[in-house]
């Protein structure tokens, strides 16, 4: 309570003030696309993202730029050489691939490297590189999918630990008649909604098969990678969703699906460790500004714990699970079982 | 460490490299320069509370006799003192001296 966010820069340019003098560096942007409610214009073209009508200023800039190969202030003693920057400027180079340099929550800067694949740098530009503009603009982004159903004005997001099944498990509830909000990367924005991001998800081949899903005909996110873009069409939904609950799976030596109730304190961990990206927060210094934003959102919501078996598990427990919680019902405690 | 040399008169004050929020009555704090986080429950968030001007370890402990029933607490002094201690160690609470 009692903060000036009014006083926040991005809140206060209007188009008619101010122009990011990024515009002026740019050639055309003959594409124009909607991701995370924001209007991206680029001169790349971007088969994952949605495409809108030009509608004056865009929200974000992508385009080929002047990038270093190397941060121009580079510390030797610094570990991340790959990755560089100071508030609002991301500076990141993925050998091979691309170089990226990110501003002000608006420009998107790119350079190719020498035999570096459009597509796997696409993956990294809508990425990290969006990931990066997003947190500039102020948003709270967090590693998960987030699923609704098309009735509702609310939404889950699946948290956890890379493999846990997050992807899998958003997929599996599509199947159940949910739509996907965002795969991946949930942006939160000040009104404490998550933002709609790509009409794709990631499917790996083994939860492709696991959901008796065909990857005749889908498009490999990257050459060689057994993971395919799945396209949402109408199962992918466009309009930011307010937070219903957060789901964090974990992996436990459990014989069936456990859930229970994460409250206080340990909330704010538990999304504090699921940041997308956390380590650019350092950079742009907003550590400080996240402790205050990510308790906001922790009070604001509620967070459950769902342990599931570690492997070779029914997935049709978990789904149970995760609908009857969406439908208000309260967490069976393992501990209340007790005698 | 800290802990043993404390006495009841020390004049404590919360560092001033740290932050700290409310979430549902409890407290998250974060020590800014060393990125690292720490939460408050009970009692303890009122340690924070009293510390909102310098005061004395005999006037934080004082606080929570007000605030809290410590009749079952056999040793409050001693819990108290360790748990400041603690909280020195931490860096979250500077000594006065």
């Amino acid at each position: 309570m009692g903060r000036n966010v009014g006083a926040r820069r991005r809140t206060t340019v209007t188009q008619d003030t101010m122009r990011h003098p990024a515009m002026n560096e740019c050639g055309p942007l003959p594409y124009v696309y909607s991701i995370y409610g924001l209007a991206l214009a680029s001169d790349l073209a971007l088969p994952e993202l949605t495409p809108i009508d030009r509608v004056g200023d865009p929200d974000l800039v992508l385009r080929a730029g002047d990038v270093p190969p190397v941060w121009e202030e580079t510390d030797p003693t610094k570990l991340r050489s790959f990755l560089d920057g100071g508030p609002q400027h991301m500076w990141m180079r993925i050998p091979g691939t691309v170089r990226m340099s990110v501003r002000d929550g608006f420009d998107i800067a790119y350079a190719l490297e020498p035999g570096g694949m459009e597509d796997a740098a696409r993956l990294f530009l809508l990425g990290s590189g969006l990931g990066a503009a997003l947190m500039q603009r102020g948003y709270v982004v967090i590693h998960g999918n987030a699923i609704s159903l098309p009735d509702r004005d609310d939404a889950i997001v699946c948290i956890g630990d890379s493999g846990v099944g997050k992807s899998t498990t958003a997929i599996a509830m599509m199947q159940r008649g949910f739509a996907i909000l965002a795969d991946d990367v949930c942006p939160i924005g000040p009104d404490g909604r998550i933002e709609p991001g790509m009409p794709r998800a990631k499917l790996w081949q083994e939860t492709a098969a696991q959901l008796s899903i065909s990857t005749d005909g889908l498009a490999q996110i990257r050459e060689g990678d057994a993971k395919f873009n799945l396209p949402l069409a109408e199962s992918h939904c466009r309009e930011a969703r307010a937070i219903h609950s957060f789901v964090w799976l974990v992996p436990a030596d459990v014989d069936a699906v456990q859930c229970s109730e994460v409250t206080g304190v340990e909330k704010f961990t538990v999304l504090r460790n699921n940041l997308y990206r956390p380590e650019f927060l350092q950079l742009f210094d907003l550590e400080v500004e996240h402790l205050g934003q990510i308790a906001r959102i922790a009070e604001g919501s509620r967070v459950f714990k769902v342990m599931r078996p570690r492997s070779g598990f029914d997935i049709d427990p978990l789904l149970d699970a995760i609908s009857l919680l969406y439908n208000g019902g309260e967490p069976v405690s393992p501990a209340a079982l007790q005698p | 460490m800290m802990i043993g040399t404390m006495d009841l008169n020390a004049k404590l004050q919360r560092a001033p490299n740290v932050i700290a929020t409310e979430l549902d009555g409890e407290m998250v704090m974060m020590h800014i320069e060393k990125g690292v986080y720490f939460g408050l429950s009970g009692s303890a968030t009122q340690v924070w509370s009293a510390l909102e001007t310098p005061s004395t370890l005999r006037e934080v402990i004082a606080s929570i006799e007000t605030e809290f029933d410590v009749s079952e607490v056999d040793d409050l002094t001693g819990v108290m003192t360790e748990f400041v201690g603690q909280l020195v160690d931490q860096g979250l609470v500077d000594r006065v001296d």
